[in-house]
């Protein structure tokens, strides 16, 4: 098998860079997979002008580059109790999904949520929320042969220690398109990334990969921090895991410094395994 | 909210900030329920405000739905507090993302023009708007800075003030003698939440640090001993406290 690679839009730093020169980038650097983020001013689902979806889906397929979306999370909670803001946060993760459709990309990257006070207070009724919430979304999803994938979250607010997507992945049935996206360095923020990757491992669908000192969150590119990749991808590949590994790091040269260290990596494991053989 | 002003007139305290979060309280409560509870708060001659809800509202966002949703919920919440003879209504100025950031100078303009907004309706409506400070580093509103920022831009609206939180002071690292020796920001102070580090706004305290609030409030108390002192806690303990400790400096 070989890996998926992709990067993220996190990559565009300056402040007049757009979607477009992302997907141009990951183009002609032969990535497979561009990551939108889709958030404001430029990608706010059901705001986005077909045209400029239209445009963004002939560049990637003339690169034969391969389209997912990250839902909008900034105020997004699908866990609230407030029946407004419950009511925006799954309208816009719906309107991302027929983003999904229009770009045809089979792949979206969602958080779960956040639990402020009155969730504290009332957490079962608020978990209760947000399962009704992700199932009614994983059924819209499915329609459109949509996978979603779930992020683990490092933050004291969220909703996404390893245990809570578990948690909601079994309550649900284990849907066939509700996966999770494994972010290293939110792994790194809360334990040892091995770790938390062991814990949730049979549902990884997507990785969001990114280096960061020990315990701390940065988008900094894969050696420039102290997590274990060697190990990490060694577990990806014991696990049948090969991507997509989408480089969500801070500017375009640290994704292929990344991309350059993942190669490194795997050719290593597979010269290791090779010389195991003979 | 009645079982909520009884424990407050137990306390011995004149004046009640409710929260309006789900399901403490509902912005969209019946006529019925809010006109019993402003003849609840008159028949206790205790004075109200609303602290308007300030989790993932945010009247910065480039998000649309985000700031469209922030702004509805911050206008009823005025329009609430003009039904309910409010004294204020307090809210958060808002949260800069990566977005925001990276487009600093029309995320500020945007802002500006949202404040300018909500204080113009208030105004029409009687209503007097706080900005509290936050602590989050994302937060627009967080040090003296700020608010000497904030009341720059809006002093002219008389209806604009500062609710000066203690614990979002300490937990930025801010001293206390920064707000003191700010005429204008000062004078702008109508209200201060007094409650445990990091937020009151949480249920995990970081007791520590409850010292450095006391310490804190002994020094700005004399300063604006006439302006509302909101205690803020889940803990009714550390409430008991701290309202001990306010009487003790009166």
């Amino acid at each position: 098998m070989r890996p998926i690679y992709g990067v993220s839009t996190a990559i565009l730093g300056k402040y007049d860079e757009s979607i477009i020169n992302a997907v141009d980038f990951a183009g002609e650097k032969n990535f497979d997979v561009l990551e939108i983020i889709c958030e404001a001013p430029e990608f706010v689902p059901g705001k986005v002008p077909n045209e400029y979806l239209r445009e963004i889906r002939r560049k990637a397929d003339d690169y034969g580059l391969r389209l997912q979306l990250h839902a909008p999370f900034y105020s997004i909670n699908l866990a609230s109790l407030d029946p407004e803001v419950n009511q925006m946060s799954r309208y816009i993760l719906l309107k991302t999904i027929e983003a999904a459709v229009e770009l045809e990309a089979k792949m979206i990257t969602f958080h779960l949520g956040l639990c402020f006070l009155p969730c504290k207070l009332y957490y079962e009724e608020a978990m209760s929320i947000l399962l009704e919430n992700v199932m009614m979304l994983v059924d819209y999803a499915n329609e459109h042969s949509i996978i979603l994938a779930a992020e683990n979250r490092g933050g004291r607010l969220d909703i996404g220690r390893s245990e809570d997507l578990l948690y909601v992945i079994n309550k649900l049935g284990k849907p066939k398109n509700l996966g999770i996206t494994f972010d290293v360095v939110q792994a790194n923020v809360v334990n040892d990334p091995i770790e938390e990757y062991l814990k949730v491992k049979d549902f990884v669908v997507n990785s969001h990969i990114r280096d960061a000192p020990k315990g701390k969150e940065a988008l900094l590119a894969v050696g420039e921090g102290e997590i274990d990749f060697q190990k990490l991808v060694k577990l990806f590949i014991d696990n049948n895991f090969y991507g997509p590994y989408v480089f969500e790091v801070s500017s375009k040269e640290r994704a292929l410094i990344s991309r350059g260290a993942f190669e490194e990596i795997f050719s290593n494991l597979l010269l290791n395994d090779d010389k195991a053989v003979s | 909210m009645k079982k909520a002003l009884e424990i407050a007139k137990k306390l011995s305290v004149s004046h009640l900030d409710i929260f309006c979060a789900p399901k403490h309280f509902d912005i969209y409560a019946s006529e019925n329920v809010l006109r019993e509870l402003r003849d609840l708060a008159d028949s206790l001659n205790m004075s109200l405000s609303l602290k308007a809800p300030a989790f993932t509202q945010n009247i910065a966002s480039f998000n649309d739905y985000v700031r469209d949703l922030a702004l509805k919920q911050y206008k009823r919440c005025i329009d609430l507090c003009a039904y309910l003879e409010c004294a204020f209504t307090t809210i958060r100025a808002g949260i800069f993302f990566y977005e925001e950031r990276r487009k600093m100078a029309f995320a500020l303009k945007q802002l500006v023009e949202n404040m300018n907004n909500i204080l113009l309706y208030a105004s029409k409506a009687g209503v007097n708007v706080l900005v509290e400070n936050y602590y989050l580093p994302m937060d627009v509103v967080k040090r003296t800075r700020d608010l000497q920022r904030f009341v720059t831009f809006f002093s002219h609206f008389e209806n604009f003030g500062i609710a000066l939180n203690m614990a979002h002071l300490i937990n930025v690292r801010e001293k206390v003698s920064r707000v003191m020796h700010d005429k204008k920001v000062l004078e702008k102070i109508r209200a201060v939440y007094l409650g445990p580090p990091p937020t009151p706004w949480d249920t995990e305290y970081d007791l520590s640090k409850m010292d450095l609030v006391v310490k804190m409030t002994k020094q700005l108390f004399p300063k604006l001993r006439d302006r509302t002192w909101i205690v803020a806690s889940i803990d009714s303990e550390i409430a008991k406290k701290l309202i001990r400790i306010l009487r003790e400096f009166r």
